[in-house]
């Protein structure tokens, strides 16, 4: 990622930390939230990539749903947000 | 259930997290016991969150002059300066069924257990969820879990005491030390001996205590297996492509 990166960040009351950094076609996610299991933080990144806006955190709250992921210290709608943050 | 107590040993911190996944690997084939497991680093070293950004996170070069290592945990959460004697970590590790499916309520389960060893030496504490133990409203310990294979990890720091300049090898997001109203790591933590004097001994023996309901505890190395297993394990968190991933 270089030109054209877009970062958000937030941090989820009562949860974590979660920075999203967007550019080259790619998502990336960072932070001191925990996914379980935890390496199924690429296929989500990369569905979160090919993600349309619209009712982001339905789409994401279903592909977690689907791969049997659990977040905890942050839910789909934190992605939701910080992906619509993030877009230009 | 009969637990196997790997009394505090020092290591590295690569091989710190190579034992932990050791145990939860030989735990998951069924040839290593449910264990808990004190222990401490040397050198100091940073452990950063699986999720979190090395270079974002931590002052590299300042650890690299320092001789402090960098590594990258399994589990998910936040960067901790792990202090050679200013620290006493500690892993739970047996079958995911010990705990049950609900990550929340074995985090507090598990805390709880900190916060009676912390009772022992007379300092009230309290859980701050998701993983934390505060006193004064001050983190004194941190963990984080993992469940794999069928195997619950659970490992946390204990603080003794803290350095404030080690501290700021790391970096925290303004975001996260504002939500707390703090300016730097340090208004976020506290020790054991911010409240009372006390050995290590004192402290490992509190914790002893406090994790006694898990049950039966007898003291045990690691196997030639584990041991072997973990050396294995070391040299993929000595890997720079993992540390600096992402």
């Amino acid at each position: 990622m270089g030109e054209g990166v877009r970062k958000a960040e937030r941090k989820v009351p009562g949860g974590k930390l979660v920075q999203m950094t967007v550019g080259g076609g790619k998502v990336r996610l960072t932070g001191d939230f925990f996914l379980h299991p935890e390496d199924s933080l690429h296929g989500l990144e990369a569905f979160l990539a090919s993600l349309p806006s619209d009712d982001a955190a339905s789409a994401i709250a279903a592909y977690a749903e689907r791969n049997g992921i659990r977040m905890i210290g942050l839910g789909p709608e934190d992605i939701a947000a910080l992906l619509a943050e993030v877009r230009p | 259930m009969i637990w196997r107590l790997l009394p505090l040993a020092t290591e590295r911190g690569a091989m710190n997290m190579a034992i932990d996944e050791a145990v939860a690997e030989g735990v998951r084939d069924g040839i290593s016991p449910p264990t808990v497991r004190f222990y401490s680093w040397s050198p100091g070293a940073v452990s950063i969150g699986c999720f979190q950004s090395a270079r974002e996170e931590v002052d590299v070069d300042a650890c690299t002059r320092l001789g402090v290592d960098v590594i990258r945990r399994r589990t998910g959460g936040g960067a901790v300066y792990h202090d050679p004697d200013g620290e006493i970590t500690y892993s739970v590790i047996a079958p995911e069924a010990t705990f049950g499916n609900d990550i929340h309520a074995s985090y507090r389960l598990i805390c709880g257990y900190i916060i009676d060893a912390l009772g022992h030496l007379g300092i009230p504490s309290e859980f701050r969820p998701i993983n934390d133990i505060t006193v004064g409203g001050k983190k004194i310990s941190g963990s984080a879990q993992t469940r794999r294979g069928g195997v619950f990890l659970q490992h946390g720091t204990l603080l003794l005491s803290f350095d404030a300049e080690r501290m700021s090898l790391l970096r925290p997001s303004p975001a996260k030390l504002s939500a707390r109203s703090a300016r730097g790591v340090e208004d976020l933590l506290t020790s054991v001996r911010s409240y009372r004097s006390a050995s290590r001994d004192e402290v490992l023996d509190a914790l002893r205590k406090g994790l006694r309901p898990l049950g039966e505890m007898r003291d045990a190395g690691l196997t030639i297996e584990e041991r072997a297993r973990a050396n294995e394990l070391a040299l993929s968190y000595d890997d720079d492509a993992w540390t600096f991933f992402r």
